[in-house]
């Protein structure tokens, strides 16, 4: 087992050359230009292989049927095939515009100017990372805000000529300011990453250690200066469970999201921030803890039931 | 050339696979399989450490600059490079039998796993946390531990049916030749389809024939890309291929159907067409040695004349460059523009009948292993 010396000549290259790439990254902080360079190369490729990818279900149905003996019916069989992949195009576009749908209702909401954009790729084994479809000639640029239909997907990381790169909130390097939905408490909200298993959770860090914390309380971005890299009012999720914060500063709350992140389809990409704050106004189902109408009756004025303001509210 | 193009198409795929695919997936468990380290062990399996290292190094470069990667430029590339160079030199010992071969390839992909959170964890990126490989590093390494036998398997069949059909081979080597006329090109590419045509679907072949001697081998061991590899007999037969193109084993397929065939002496004489001055005539000459059969000659494009006979009556191999002595071919080791240090016979003993090291043996204009076989290390393993 000898080595010869081109071999070994060829392993120390190699080697040094993949330690001087990490040197200049790591000096760099990650925006070093081959990064660039890989997202012009990679970026079609992904975006090629996710359309080919998706409908392919389909296609094996029809591949794996018998050997045909006429003619008439392989150009059956190819009909057939064809139907079936528009089919499962369709749904697959019904699913999309169930989630494109949600998404515009929730940035007419916020008052959000988004790009609609889908997941076309995601990262390796430790990050939480996502590949867009849209890019700086869709209007995009780096550290902007990314959601969905349900609420905070994470950020713009990186932004080639057709697609884009997203931090998701869920990983570990990610912190997004956040404010409670009720009492205007603020603190971070930071990604676990792939440190905990199960469903994935956020953690939450009330920086007021005597603020009221408790679970089921909604959270919502607490907006950075120009609306960069997080955009005000957009909901991030609900608290579930307190950790203990005993002789601490602050406190530390685990945050179940609103958003689904194994199963990202159609997000937004907000090009331009609300003219105000909506605060709260974006929450999922915002009328649940405030019964707030029928409170005046009276039981001298018996079924006068006066115009109420909030449409559809449960009467209690 | 072939396996050049085979390797890149394999890696794209993985590549793209992995990112579009598998990391969408919600696999139970921390993360899904890396196929792209697979695919890399395997090829480095068939390939040898300097292919392995090459294919690792690049692979895991694309996998580092790929879009949605966020991590340091480089960890990859350094992890699959090393992972590349142990599975080329551990393949040698997957020759003794096949399990020991699947072995390597589950260890490889599980080394690989833990390689890239060590490295991870060195660096101290904020993803790469002890939890975090707590949860992540079990089940990569069961996903990558068992899906790694069938990307073995595939990439091993893969490299025979490459091995066998030249059709676009043919071609690409026709178009990478300057010397190649337009005539030869032609006959070349029809040769090569009938060479496709004829030669079916490769067939994989566990531990039959010799017990040990071989456990993967195409069906068709007359395949000029299977160089030897019947080893153990003393009665040999050289196959002497002579080219003016690149010396692929494409380019010589073209002929094999028409092949020569005369009864010759039990050893091998060793001929080599072309002159050894060359630039692709040391290269391209090769006198593998096979067993029980009469010599053949392969020959394409004839613009190059014989230039060196061997002697005849040499059952052992030879040493591969025409007459120089080890300690100048030592010296001239980094040189690179050694004219004969590819015509070689390949030793008796037990050998691996995947090709090994060819296609940038050819980038580097020696064999990986030509030193040793210069030495006569008969039967060993490297």
């Amino acid at each position: 087992m000898h080595d010869t010396r081109r071999v070994r000549l060829v392993l120390a290259v190699l080697l040094v050359a993949a330690i001087a790439l990490i040197t200049i990254d790591f000096r760099d902080g990650g925006t070093s230009s081959a990064r660039g360079a890989g997202s012009g190369i990679f970026g079609p490729v992904e975006r090629v292989a996710s359309d080919v990818t998706s409908p392919v279900s389909s296609v094996f149905d029809w591949v794996t049927g018998g050997p045909s003996s006429a003619s008439k019916i392989a150009s059956l069989q190819a009909a057939n095939a064809k139907l079936r992949a528009e089919l499962s195009q369709a749904q697959l576009s019904r699913a999309d515009e169930a989630q494109l749908s949600s998404l515009l209702r929730l940035a007419g909401r916020g008052g959000y100017k988004v790009v609609a954009a889908s997941v076309i790729a995601a990262g390796q084994d430790y990050s939480d990372t996502v590949t867009l479809d849209v890019g700086r000639k869709d209007g995009v640029r780096a550290h902007e805000t990314v959601l969905n239909g349900q609420g905070l997907v994470g950020t713009v990381t990186q932004v080639s000529s057709g697609t884009s790169t997203v931090l998701l909130a869920t990983d570990a390097v990610s912190v997004v300011g956040a404010r409670m939905a009720g009492n205007d408490q603020i603190g971070s909200i930071t990604g676990t990453g792939k440190s905990l298993s199960g469903p994935t959770v956020l953690q939450l860090k009330l920086f007021d250690g005597n603020a009221t914390l408790q679970a089921g309380q909604d959270l919502v971005t607490f907006g950075s200066v120009h609306n960069t890299p997080y955009v005000p009012g957009v909901p991030i999720g609900q608290v579930t469970r307190v950790q203990g914060n005993a002789g601490s500063l602050t406190q530390t709350a685990l945050v179940k999201p609103f958003v689904n992140f194994t199963s990202l389809g159609v997000v937004g990409v907000v090009v331009g921030g609300p003219a105000q704050d909506p605060h709260d106004a974006v929450l999922p189902a915002a009328p649940k803890p405030a019964p707030t109408v029928t409170v005046t009756v009276t039981p001298t004025a018996p079924g006068a039931p006066t115009a109420s303001g909030g449409p559809a509210t449960s009467g209690g | 050339m072939r396996r050049l193009l085979i390797s890149v198409v394999l890696c794209a795929v993985a590549l793209a696979a992995q990112l579009t695919v598998v990391n969408r997936l919600a696999l139970p468990g921390g993360a899904g399989p890396d196929l792209v380290l697979l695919v890399v062990v395997a090829l480095a399996l068939t390939g040898g450490p300097v292919p392995g290292m090459l294919t690792g190094f690049l692979a895991g470069l694309a996998l580092d600059v790929a879009p949605p990667a966020g991590h340091t430029i480089g960890q990859y590339a350094l992890v699959f490079t090393l992972v590349g160079y142990l599975c080329g030199r551990l393949a040698a010992l997957g020759e003794e039998s096949p399990a020991l071969y699947v072995a390597i390839s589950a260890g490889a992909a599980a080394v690989g796993a833990v390689l890239y959170a060590v490295l991870g964890v060195m660096l101290s990126d904020p993803e790469v946390t002890w939890a975090a490989v707590q949860h992540v590093l079990p089940s990569l390494v069961v996903y990558n531990v068992l899906l790694s036998p069938f990307v073995l398997f595939g990439v091993v069949k893969l490299n025979g049916w490459a091995g066998n059909s030249d059709t676009a081979v043919g071609a690409s080597a026709a178009l990478s030749s300057a010397a190649a006329s337009a005539i030869g090109a032609a006959g070349l590419s029809s040769g090569a389809v009938r060479q496709a045509s004829a030669s079916g679907s490769p067939r994989l072949h566990l531990g039959e024939r010799r017990g040990g001697d071989a456990w993967i081998a195409a069906a068709r061991t007359s395949s000029p890309t299977r160089p030897s590899a019947l080893g153990g007999t003393p009665q040999r037969e050289p196959r002497l291929r002579a080219s003016g193109l690149r010396g692929t084993g494409g380019s010589a397929s073209g002929l094999g159907v028409t092949k020569p065939r005369y009864s010759g002496p039990k050893a091998a004489p060793r001929m080599h067409f072309g002159g050894r001055r060359g630039p692709f005539a040391g290269r391209s000459a090769r006198a593998a040695p096979r067993a029980g059969a009469a010599p053949k000659f392969r020959k394409r494009s004839m613009s190059a004349s014989i230039g060196s006979g061997g002697s005849p009556g040499r059952a052992t191999p030879r040493r591969g460059t025409f007459g120089r002595s080890r300690s100048l071919r030592k010296r001239s080791a980094l040189g690179g523009t050694l004219g004969g240090s590819r015509a070689y016979g390949r030793p008796a003993g037990p050998r691996l009948k995947m090709r090994r090291g060819t296609w940038l043996g050819r980038l580097f204009r020696r064999n990986r292993t030509g030193r040793k076989w210069a030495g006569r290390k008969r039967g060993g393993f490297r």
